[in-house]
């Protein structure tokens, strides 16, 4: 038994996952104090960071709270704007004489449905609203691009959930200037040219060109879809999930507003096309696109130009980035003194903004399970390991929901359907689910992903099929549900006069703040 | 927002400002805004509360007047509190800002009922002058721009420090249930817990009597309801 201390951590890689995860180490092991664990982080100088992560889960929140980060210098600096959900457009299926469909995932709804689920009682009943709509005031804020708040609230907190759409490349900024000046992380800048490990196999030591020889007890290995440590050195394996989501490449365009008071959208639009789906986010200066596709069923070319057409005239002399998406998940994501966190660990299509909410998840857990003697790492190593293989299966069951229920006819999403790219996970719960509400139990690991909530935003949104007439004596607490559906209506009501738009809180944010209380 | 207009001599050469010793222009309004140089004399009527401005996210100090939104029980025919706060003895005079840095215009709310050509305190002199009346009210309101300034820092440091925090009025008078939201207090156990150091700074920033008069005055409360259904 190897009793030996872990007392340095060397970071491998910045960009988002690198100094999301050395901001959250420092913090929760108190890094300051000389005889906590000491976290360094080491980024190159030459290789650039992919930064198109723009979408983030509430989760964010807490995250950046406990950080002591304040919201109004975070939205000030990250250029972020609120986001309360996702728009999907013409999943559904394809526009019908130029119609577009859309429906809302949304953050907040009037009841947990782990409290009181609404959705039985919404499928049982004569059904004037769709389902967001009569479960949530947040569609109707998302369709006015208001706030979920206004300055009368205190940070991190909002009349509504939400999250935030923000500029990659100024978060990691942010974090890297609060990481170092806040909570004790040191940073150097030099690029690797050896990787060194010992007898063990554990890493020992990188070599590089400016910093020298660089020793330490564990290594996190940011460095992207490179994997230069766990990948490149250990031998770590990638399965590669191409058989179930079928896209495989990005094109990006950055949008300037047309002026500096066009409304900013308070949730993300996803739209999607003959051979996958665009995203459109919007921040304070600029919106982020880009249209995830499957080189397998349109070319490049037509790809970039079913961006620009979604984007409309005005654009085309603005530049466009391809970028080559290695869709899949490590083996192990925790190897000997290793773990991979970020786009090391696996990269799985944007849809549901799931990469910067792994890499929380990844450095909390990480923080809080932290082995301080190598004797600890197996165990540690072990339940890291489970728990994300669980967290990339069931992020890929979720995505593969949004395809799988589409009715659009394309080649692409035809293919998509096929059994054989489907999950067998998957297509156990929806073939339960078309005769049984979705229960809690369907969600009982902790490191359930997506919600309950997600979920069924999802299928009533895609209009799922579910027959529960067979069952309606089980669903007898109409009143309670008629309840949440008028306070769900009034709600509305209230905050679309009380709230203000996205735009009008973003301006304001760049004078004023919100409070701590 | 009410209509204000600077004045002058030619356009008010013959304006009078009555006074109403019953403040009924603030009818309508359950808070006043107050001075922290106010909080001593406020804090024996009314509650000192704190709200947040829904345009900056800045609190403001307030006496409560009422226990409902839109009611002030100190209204009458005379002003039933013993004392009267400092924007309600300037009005319908007020400063506005000038185009140029720390400029400030003497202005009037064009609405007010007070102003009267026959009535009251004229402004000007016949000599187109300002009365000593006007001179006298324009450095009360002119002074009143500098302690909201003082009171604006005194309020951001009590936020910062944390030691205000929200609190929900109910209020149960005769049967009836009051609930007002939105309201921040001196938070007692904050101020008890106060580090030393910070109760020292405090101390030279002539911050604690202030801070010990918002406090009590969380009592005053019982006042409102008394003179309510007195």
């Amino acid at each position: 038994m190897n009793q030996a201390n872990i007392n340095q951590v060397l970071i491998v890689g910045g960009g988002t996952a690198g100094w999301l995860t050395a901001a959250k180490l420092a913090k929760q092991l108190n890094s300051q104090d000389p005889t906590a664990v000491q976290v360094t982080l080491i980024e190159s100088p030459d290789i650039p960071t992919v930064g198109v992560g723009e979408g983030t889960w509430p989760t964010m929140r807490k995250t950046l709270a406990e950080l002591g980060i304040s919201e109004s210098e975070f939205v000030r600096h990250c250029n972020a704007s609120f986001k309360q959900g996702t728009q999907f457009v013409n999943w559904k299926q394809a526009p019908e004489n130029g119609k577009d469909n859309d429906y809302l995932h949304l953050f907040s709804s009037v009841v947990e449905a782990s409290d009181f689920n609404l959705s039985p009682y919404w499928s049982l009943s004569e059904q004037q609203k769709n389902f967001a709509d009569s479960i949530s005031a947040q569609g109707a804020l998302c369709r006015d691009k208001l706030a979920p708040k206004d300055l009368t609230l205190a940070e991190y907190q909002g009349a509504q959930n939400y999250a935030y759409h923000l500029d990659a490349a100024k978060f990691a900024e942010l974090l890297k200037s609060h990481a170092c000046n806040q909570l004790g992380v040191k940073h150097l800048s030099a690029n690797i040219t050896a990787v060194k490990q010992d007898q063990s196999g554990d890493i020992a030591s990188v070599e590089t060109d400016s910093a020298g020889e660089l020793f330490a007890d564990f290594f996190v290995d940011c460095t992207g879809f490179k994997c230069l440590l766990l990948g490149e050195t250990l031998g770590i394996g990638f399965n590669n999930i191409q058989d179930k989501l079928l896209t495989d490449h990005a094109v990006t365009i950055q949008v300037p507003y047309q002026d500096e008071n066009e409304p900013i959208a308070s949730c993300t639009i996803s739209t999607a096309h003959q051979a996958g789906w665009t995203w459109d986010i919007g921040l304070q200066n600029r919106r982020g696109t880009g249209y995830v596709y499957s080189s397998a069923h349109q070319s490049h070319d037509e790809a970039e130009a079913t961006l620009r057409r979604y984007l409309g005239a005005n654009t085309d002399h603005l530049s466009s980035r391809l970028i080559k998406m290695n869709c899949g998940y490590r083996e192990k994501f925790w190897h000997k003194n290793c773990v991979a966190i970020g786009l090391s660990a696996g990269f799985i299509e944007p849809l549901e903004a799931s990469a910067i909410f792994l890499i929380e998840a990844s450095g909390n857990m990480l923080a809080e399970l932290f082995p301080r003697q190598k004797s600890a790492m197996a165990h540690v190593a072990d339940k890291f390991n489970r728990s994300f293989l669980f967290r990339w299966q069931k992020s890929i069951d979720f995505i593969k929901l949004h395809y799988y229920l589409s009715k659009r006819q394309e080649a692409f999403w035809l293919d998509n359907k096929k059994p054989e790219t489907v999950p067998e996970t998957l297509l156990n719960a929806i073939a339960h689910w078309q005769h049984h509400p979705i229960s809690q139990y369907d969600f009982d690991n902790v490191y359930e992903p997506f919600p309950l909530d997600s979920y069924q935003y999802v299928l009533h949104g895609m209009e799922f099929s579910q027959a529960l007439d067979h069952n309606r004596a089980r669903y007898n607490k109409t009143m309670q549900a008629q309840y949440y559906f008028q306070r769900a209506a009034k709600l509305t009501e209230q905050l679309q006069k009380q709230l203000p738009s996205n735009r009008d809180l973003l301006n304001k944010l760049k004078q004023y703040s919100f409070q701590k209380i | 927002m009410a209509k204000v207009s600077p004045i002058n001599a030619q356009a008010h050469a013959n304006t009078k400002i009555k006074q109403d010793p019953g403040f009924a222009h603030s009818q309508g309004q359950h808070l006043i805004p107050i001075v922290v140089h106010e909080f001593a004399p406020a804090s024996q009527d009314t509650p000192i509360v704190f709200i947040k401005d829904s345009e900056t996210g800045r609190f403001m100090a307030m006496s409560l007047v009422g226990l409902k939104p839109g009611e002030n029980v100190l209204v009458g025919e005379q002003w039933k509190g013993t004392y009267i706060p400092q924007v309600l003895r300037n009005y319908p005079l007020v400063v506005a800002k000038g185009k140029e840095e720390g400029q400030a215009i003497l202005c009037l709310h064009q609405d007010s009922p007070l102003i009267s050509e026959t009535e009251g305190e004229a402004l000007f002199d016949e000599n187109g002058e300002q009365t000593q009346w006007c001179k006298k009210m324009a450095e009360q309101v002119i002074s009143s721009v500098e302690q909201n300034q003082i009171t604006q820092g005194y309020v951001q440091y009590l936020a910062e420090k944390q030691l205000i925090a929200p609190q929900t009025l109910n209020m149960n008078i005769s049967g009836e249930q009051y609930s007002l939201n939105g309201l921040y207090v001196i938070n007692e156990q904050a101020l008890n817990d106060l580090a030393d150091e910070t109760l020292l700074e405090m101390k030279k920033l002539g911050y604690l009597m202030p801070t010990y008069a918002a406090l009590l005055s969380q009592q005053r409360v019982h006042n409102l309801a008394r003179i309510k259904t007195a």
